[in-house]
């Protein structure tokens, strides 16, 4: 997989598909032998407490948060919108298979076209700059959108 | 009747995760009284007999827990679930062989693998097909591409649903109303016309595609463009319009285009002639125009010198030239304006792999390998990023290289990898039994059960074939090499040894070290050929592979079976000449009494002469075929050298297949040099320079990588930008 961002063993991968297995996507270009050609990678945060002992916790959100763990397409397959697609199947699923009330994100300061799809394109928004979050160094976004009302434009 | 089997499924499975909640808080005892209760009822009930076996495990129960686990698989021989049980336990006591065997036929029973989101009620939507309620059936379908108008397993069962190919057409047109910008029924539409319809929609999309900057616009199309000499002509058309309406800058015209659908003002994008010269360059290409295509590419960086896609592509074409430096310096230019793309890095890394340059190689993909803070060389991350593509690769240019140890150990790195893989889905098993993500389980199980159909791996496992061969056929060289290699591991290791120590650390060996393994063949047999043969018995590469160890090994009956498999797929494969012969002419007379089976030629000679000549590969498979069975200096073998190269110069045009017959090429040159047959070397050469006059292993002038990406960086004025060599 040579989109990825990141690097992860493949222990990682199966443990979002054994745990989530209807949150992360693949793109496939069915013309190049069912190549993968993006995918999302997506979970949801276990440790939001579902509920609280009366009267001592701060206000929990309705619903468990979703994650995006990681998202990528191959540069061959850019343009084709296939981060926004993936994006919104995942989401979709979040809020629909789990009941999910929100879901939140990490991104490279440095990357504006992402930043650009979650904000605009998604309605994400900024929550915070997590200093130094990356191994070499670069500041994240942290980022969440709110899942109550929202559906898969068009 | 279904509603009562429904209602049967559905109480089992609430058992079944009320006993499993059980496990979860460690309630084993109570799970073992739940298991008891539901057994007087139903004493036959697998799921509950195998949950029951798991309970009596985890209470140390070991003899127990055996005994009614295989029980319950006794009496449910297709029950999924008991297999996976009795193999927890044999895997709870470290019993792998048994475990693993357990797990296979959990696999051989699973249900369909499941799938991902939609699919889940595609699985009811199937059902109603069956039952003939399509209506039904087409209703849930329906709303499910609504929510993903993308997925094509979704419009396949659509089309089953209404009757196949023949509604094809009608349903895409329904599915583009319903969802106008799905890009899969768009295509589908397109690459299903034919004739003027095909015509019109190819130019309009082709257009569009390029309008909008979309890279993979020729790739995406390009199984339909040449599929009958109709459309071929269509996109040829197409290609020449393009080309010529966007030379001048002007709008893109052709006489495909539907006439008067644009805007009187519409003004075309400066880029569109760059992506016309792209596209361009690609049908070219396709159509092995190789020459014409790096003219247009050229053009293509004149007009955006800074796109690192048009230098990828350079570098692709360059490489189907055979000019390998050029292809390298080209991809490591496009890396080096986009040292950000991980997709970049690997094109170049690829490349260079192929070009034989391991150190270049090294040094680019170290940008995406974290620092290790030991200081750890870059191979030590790649082992534990589970990169098995770079470790093949490096394998076959070390064997290339005549390194076959070295290359070997590469090789056992991916066979560890793939390993790593399996044995990843252990630490699984309870995990899911307990999250209750069954489905999904099973789906990784029997992706585990595919694990080595992977490509990769199925490339890595060729490759090792071939270098144990070369080991067993070479053994003073190999010998030498092993000698050698292993000298100097010595000394670096001792060195880190006492450095570790210093450090209060412990040593470990790098996953690329040379081992010297007693039994070669037997590990070849283990680790490569028996996982290919499972995998890929209709593949001649591996038959040929196979017969070939197991004919070194001394194991005639599985070698014969691998050649009468061979010789049925393709009985005139010119490495199956070269297995045949090794067969006849040294593993039955070596061994005592066997006789062979009628299905297989008797005469080596024979079979050497009858074998045809037509051809690259041919003409090598019986050059190779004639030294092993005179010898490789015997005058028969130089004399088929010198036959080699003059029959070379002769094959005519059609004979010859400048991408798949290139590499051939050059490992034949190689045989030649490494054989001390120099006149032949040079006759061979030169015949081959008229096919491929851009190779450089025919002797065409080679610039070393960094004056190559500095000239490039010049022509594209991009040197001021802080060019810097990669060391």
């Amino acid at each position: 997989m040579s989109c990825l961002p990141e690097n992860y063993q493949m222990k990682y991968y199966m443990y979002h598909h054994l745990s989530w297995p209807s949150l992360s996507f693949v793109a496939v270009d069915e013309t190049d032998g069912g190549k993968v050609v993006g995918y999302v990678l997506a979970k949801l945060d276990d440790d939001t407490p579902a509920t609280t002992t009366a009267g001592t916790a701060p206000p929990t959100p309705a619903g468990p948060v979703g994650h995006i763990t990681s998202v990528a397409v191959l540069r061959s397959h850019r343009r084709l919108g296939l981060a926004r697609k993936l994006m919104e199947q995942s989401m979709h699923s979040m809020s629909s298979n789990y009941n999910a009330s929100k879901v939140s994100l990490h991104v490279r300061c440095s990357n504006r076209a992402a930043l650009a799809l979650y904000r605009d394109t998604l309605g994400y928004e900024v929550l915070d700059t997590e200093h130094k979050y990356y191994g070499d160094g670069e500041d994240a976004l942290a980022m969440s959108c709110d899942l109550t009302n929202w559906s898969i434009s068009e | 009747m279904t509603s009562n089997a429904a209602n049967a499924a559905r109480r089992d499975e609430h058992q079944l995760r009320f006993i499993l909640q059980l496990h979860d808080s460690q309630q084993y005892r109570n799970a073992l009284k739940e298991c008891d209760k539901i057994l007087k009822k139903q004493p036959t009930s697998g799921g509950v007999l195998a949950l029951k076996a798991l309970t009596l495990n985890f209470l140390k129960r070991k003899e127990e827990a055996y005994e009614l686990a295989r029980q319950a698989v006794q009496n449910n021989l297709t029950n999924f679930l008991c297999w996976h049980v009795i193999g927890l336990i044999y895997r709870s006591d470290r019993n792998y062989t048994e475990a693993i065997k357990c797990y296979r036929n959990a696999l051989r029973i699973d249900p369909q693998p499941p799938p991902a989101g939609a699919q889940v009620h595609r699985v009811p939507a199937d059902l109603l097909a069956n039952l003939n309620r399509t209506a039904e059936a087409e209703a849930i379908l329906l709303a499910e591409f609504d929510r993903n108008p993308e997925n094509a397993d979704l419009v396949r069962a659509l089309l089953r649903v209404r009757g196949g190919a023949d509604a094809e057409a009608g349903l895409y047109a329904e599915l583009a109303q319903r969802r106008p910008r799905s890009q899969l029924v768009r295509h589908l539409q397109l690459t299903s016309s034919t004739g003027a319809d095909f015509a019109r929609q190819l130019a309009t999309g082709v257009v569009a595609g390029i309008r909008r900057c979309v890279p993979s616009t020729f790739n995406s199309l390009k199984a339909r463009l040449y599929v009958d000499a109709e459309s071929r002509t269509i996109t040829e058309t197409l290609v020449t319009d393009l080309l010529r309406s966007s030379e001048a800058g002007g709008r893109l015209q052709s006489s495909l285009l539907p006439a008067g659908e644009e805007k009187a003002d519409f003004s075309e994008p400066a880029s569109s002639r760059l992506w016309v010269l792209y596209f361009a360059a690609n049908h070219y290409a396709a159509v092995l125009d190789l020459e014409r295509a790096l003219e247009l590419v050229d053009l293509a960086i004149a007009h955006t010198p800074t796109l690192p896609d048009l230098y990828i592509l350079k570098g692709k074409l360059l490489k189907s030239c055979g000019d390998l430096k050029g292809a390298m310096a080209a991809s490591t230019y496009a890396f080096d304006l986009d040292k950000q793309d991980r997709y970049l890095n690997t094109e170049a890394c690829k490349i260079s792999l192929e070009a034989g340059d391991l150190a270049h190689a090294e040094k680019l993909i170290e940008n995406f390998t974290r620092a290790d803070p030991d200081g750890a060389s870059v191979l030590k991350s790649l082992d534990q990023l589970q990169f098995s593509w770079f470790s093949t690769l490096a394998g076959k240019a070390l064997l290339k290289d005549r390194q076959a140890y070295k290359a070997l150990a590469r090789f056992r790195q991916v066979h560890r990898i793939y390993l790593e893989f399996w044995d990843d889905q252990l630490d699984f098993h309870t995990y899911c039994l307990r999250k209750m993500t069954l489905r999904a389980y099973a789906s990784l199980i029997s992706y585990e059960n595919r694990i080595r159909k992977d490509v990769a791996f199925f490339d890595a496992a060729l490759g090792a074939i071939e270098a144990y061969i070369f080991v067993h056929d070479h053994p003073a060289e190999a010998g030498r090499e092993l000698a050698t290699v292993l000298k100097a591991q010595e000394k670096v290791a001792v060195k880190q040894r006492a450095a570790a120590a210093a450090a209060g650390k412990t040593y470990t060996v790098p996953a690329t070290d040379v081992e010297a393994v007693e039994d070669l063949l037997q590990e070849a047999i283990d680790n490569f050929v028996r996982p290919l043969v499972q995998d890929y018995p209709g593949d001649i590469r591996v038959q040929v592979g196979a017969a070939a160890i197991y004919a070194r090994k001394g194991l005639l009956d599985l070698a014969q079976r691998a050649l009468l498999a061979g010789l049925a797929i393709d009985a005139s494969h010119p490495d199956l000449l070269v297995a045949l012969v090794y067969f006849l002419t040294k593993a039955v007379p070596a061994s005592s009494g066997f006789a062979p089976d009628a299905g297989l030629p008797t005469s080596a000679e024979a079979l050497i002469a009858a074998a045809p000549r037509s051809s690259i590969p041919h003409l090598s498979g019986v050059l190779r075929a004639t030294a092993l069975m005179h010898g490789p200096t015997a005058a028969e073998t130089q004399a088929a050298g010198m036959a080699f190269a003059t029959a070379t110069g002769a094959l005519t045009a059609d004979q010859i297949s400048v991408v798949e017959d290139l590499p051939v090429a050059e490992a034949a040159l190689a045989w030649l040099k490494a054989h001390g047959q120099e006149a032949a070397a040079s006759a061979f050469s030169e015949a081959c320079q008229k096919i491929w006059p851009r190779a450089t292993a025919f002797g065409s002038a080679a610039f070393s990588i960094d004056e190559l990406r500095q000239s490039l960086a010049l022509a594209s004025g991009c040197e001021k930008e802080g060019f810097s060599p990669l060391a």
